[in-house]
């Protein structure tokens, strides 16, 4: 991607940090902390779909623990990443943090909906947490005129989204079975 | 994998190792944006960005292999976005895919060895006071601190799981794996309780205590100087 993008894209992730991430109490951080440890954790291992197999991003489910505080936690994740993996890069984590934060929010949004039952909240959850990025990265790729067929490739994270929105409702079902506290957390 | 083997070189001692964290933080993430400027028809600068970089691992006494390792590691990734760009391209995209393929490399490079001269608490506190929001250093702290325990957390359930589920599963394999990081968020939750309520009881107020900020040295700012003059005069300055 162009370095102008990527310059602009971290200034509007590091903005995205400092307004939501105001106001944080010190009982929140905790919280926040350990969940990020979680969400990593379960994005490195490999789930089977079809004949291949994929890592989950549970940005969805990210979204419906967390609120609004999601971004931040996905940015620290998406910054833990590149400096002791190296993955996703450096200079994209602010692309990447704004793309997938974008699914973060927009699940949190779903979530709030309150008239949809909620194993429907859940399971578009986690697909517009997954679907959202993937769109996102493919109108950024494209008018960056970097090739083509990233709408194609966008439409087959379809079965990857889904499948993220079905395991988003298996893990909410449980939670509201062993520890419904868990999904009322403070407003944010 | 373990905390020690991520940090492992940062326990060396070199030149670089002994500056300070702001110097390096800023010597070694500028290029990257420097590098990533360069045209994509543009392969001329790189032998001499790979130069710099030459030097620099060996003034930080970096193993050549763990270097190579690391590049190795993000090869699937890098070799997957410079084809996209052959596919859609095959006649025109040799050169542009090769310029992508050596800035994700040099990127590579830079952040490891800004990671292998530098403790990561160090790096968090040098983020810090470079301006970088406290919640954010507070998290990756947490972050750093948790993620290896529940790495073993999780390979202990999916043993259990593996040596106690009858296959097929009733309800599908979805369910089982979907219920299991649903465990292991809510005992990430339970330990996030009982560590909340150990900071309170020891005085955790929202922020970590750390080193007081010190000046910085004349070394640290002239190496982060001619670090980035260099780069840049290799992007800029025409040949």
């Amino acid at each position: 991607m162009p370095a102008g993008w990527c310059a602009a894209a971290h200034v509007a992730g590091w903005t995205g940090v400092y307004a939501f991430g105001r106001g944080v109490e010190a009982g929140e951080i905790v919280r926040m902390g350990m969940l990020a440890s979680a969400s990593f954790v379960v994005s490195l291992i490999h789930f089977p779909l079809g004949g291949t197999s994929i890592h989950l991003g549970l940005f969805g489910l990210t979204g419906i623990l967390l609120g609004r505080r999601a971004f931040p936690v996905l940015f620290a994740t998406l910054l833990f990443q590149a400096l002791l993996f190296q993955h996703g890069g450096f200079l994209s984590l602010g692309l990447n943090a704004v793309n997938m934060g974008a699914g973060c929010l927009c699940a949190a949004g779903i979530w709030r909906m309150s008239r949809l039952a909620e194993s429907f909240r859940a399971f578009f959850c986690g697909f517009f947490g997954v679907m959202l990025p993937a769109l996102l990265m493919a109108a950024e790729f494209t008018l960056a005129e970097y090739g083509r067929g990233f709408y194609f490739v966008a439409g087959l994270y379809a079965a990857v989204a889904a499948a993220e929105g079905a395991i988003t409702a298996a893990i909410v079902s449980f939670f509201r079975r062993v520890k419904p506290a868990i999904l009322v957390r403070a407003a944010a | 994998m373990n905390a020690f083997a991520l940090d492992r070189f940062a326990q060396v001692d070199s030149v670089i190792h002994r500056l300070d964290p702001r110097s390096k933080l800023a010597a070694f993430l500028l290029p990257i944006l420097l590098i990533s400027s360069t045209p994509r028809s543009e392969t001329g600068p790189f032998p001499y960005y790979f130069a710099i970089m030459g030097v620099l691992i060996a003034a930080a006494r970096v193993p050549l292999g763990y270097l190579g390792w690391r590049c190795a590691a993000g090869t699937p990734i890098i070799l997957m976005a410079a084809a996209f760009l052959l596919f859609s391209n095959p006649l025109e995209a040799a050169k542009p895919a090769a310029v992508v393929a050596l800035k994700a490399y040099s990127a590579i490079v830079l952040v490891t060895l800004l990671t292998s001269t530098s403790k990561f608490h160090q790096l968090l506190w040098g983020m810090r006071q470079l301006g970088s929001p406290e919640v954010l250093n507070l998290i990756v702290n947490l972050m750093y601190r948790s993620i290896f325990l529940l790495l073993e957390e999780y390979e202990r359930m999916a043993r259990a799981r593996e040596s106690r589920t009858v296959y097929p599963v009733r309800g599908g394999l979805y369910r089982v794996y979907g219920r299991h990081f649903a465990l292991l968020f809510i005992r990430s939750w339970d330990r996030a309780e009982r560590v909340q309520a150990a900071m309170l009881a020891r005085g955790f107020n929202g922020s970590l205590p750390g080193r007081p900020a010190g000046k910085l040295t004349t070394a640290d700012v002239l190496f982060a100087v001619a670090v980035c003059l260099s780069f840049a005069a290799i992007r800029f300055v025409p040949r």
